[in-house]
């Protein structure tokens, strides 16, 4: 398994290759990004935030198969596209927050993918972390006690929602390399 | 046959993916443990509605509409029979108004794009909120 991993993983001197998958890997996650934004999440459960997370699906994998700088530049300039789109500041900021704590998650748990984490515990690990991240700037721009107030939930939704994305991954990954 | 023997293993969890989960529901129950320890014993008379950097303070018990603008989002506050509401945002989300009735303390609607938060505070002694979980 992990020496069949090793062969889907690009190697290093394949610059163009490299580019080209991360730009197609961000526009995935601008994409994704969008389409939880039209999904109205929200209206069902009323809590300032609640997203599915679907990006992640493509940092993800990104990570996974390019290098965890490749997923960075992914998350981010999709954080910074995303915010040049739509001009959400506000949106900026938390999603900078959480992406910034999650991605400090996957630079040490990558290493131990396969052996000790599948793409459904790095996946659970990032949402929750990434949650967290939001709930910091939540109580740097309110105060702590709403934070608080809110962190039962955020840890609940993101375990859910890594899960789901985690599977998501995984099953792509698997479908990636049957080809 | 070898497909179906590496599906289950592509799915099957890690030591380090059980060890997360119990980790993070662990998680779960500090933080609601803590929130009980916090919140749970008090009740609230008063509505505070800070946006930015004013707050302003109300008592719950009154009837009153209140109107708040910040970054160029008008937000209409009621308070009514010792709740509060948040009747009309004109931001697009929309989530401070399918927050619906708060009424307990500490419980608060917060409108992220307005940078509003509405919350009611108070110290008397009453049941425990249940806003959590």
């Amino acid at each position: 398994m992990s020496a069949d991993n090793k062969k889907t993983v690009l190697p290093r001197n394949r610059v163009a290759y490299r580019v080209a998958t991360d730009g197609v890997l961000t526009a995935l996650a601008l994409v994704l990004s969008y389409l939880e934004s039209i999904v109205p999440l929200t209206a069902w459960i009323p809590i300032p935030g609640v997203k599915l997370g679907l990006a992640n699906i493509a940092v993800l994998i990104c990570v996974l198969r390019c290098g965890f700088f490749d997923g960075c530049a992914v998350n981010f300039l999709r954080i910074f596209i995303m915010f040049l789109l739509f001009g959400n500041v506000t949106g900026f900021l938390f999603s900078l927050c959480g992406a910034t704590l999650s991605m400090l998650f996957l630079f040490f748990a990558r290493k131990a993918y396969e052996k000790r984490f599948s793409a459904v515990g790095l996946s659970t690990g990032c949402a929750v972390l990434h949650n967290f991240g939001q709930l910091i700037a939540a109580a740097l721009l309110f105060s702590p006690l709403t934070a608080l107030g809110y962190a039962a939930w955020m840890v609940l939704i993101g375990l859910c929602s890594g899960t789901v994305n985690g599977l998501l991954v995984a099953l792509t990954l698997r479908a990636m390399k049957r080809r | 046959m070898r497909t179906e023997k590496k599906t289950e293993r592509t799915l099957r969890l890690k030591s380090g993916d059980i060890f997360l989960y119990v980790f993070f529901i662990l998680l779960l129950g500090v933080i609601l443990l803590l929130q009980f320890t916090v919140f749970g014993k008090s009740s609230g008379d008063s509505v505070r509605i800070s946006c930015g950097e004013k707050t302003q303070a109300y008592s719950l018990s009154d009837t009153r509409t209140i109107t708040v603008e910040q970054n160029g989002i008008t937000l209409t506050v009621e308070i009514a029979d010792g709740g509060v509401r948040v009747s009309h945002a004109d931001c697009p989300d929309r989530i401070c108004e399918r927050t619906g009735i708060i009424n307990k303390a500490r419980q608060s609607i917060v409108c992220l794009p307005a940078h509003c938060e509405i919350s009611i505070v108070g110290t008397s002694e009453s049941e425990v909120d249940g806003i959590v979980g």
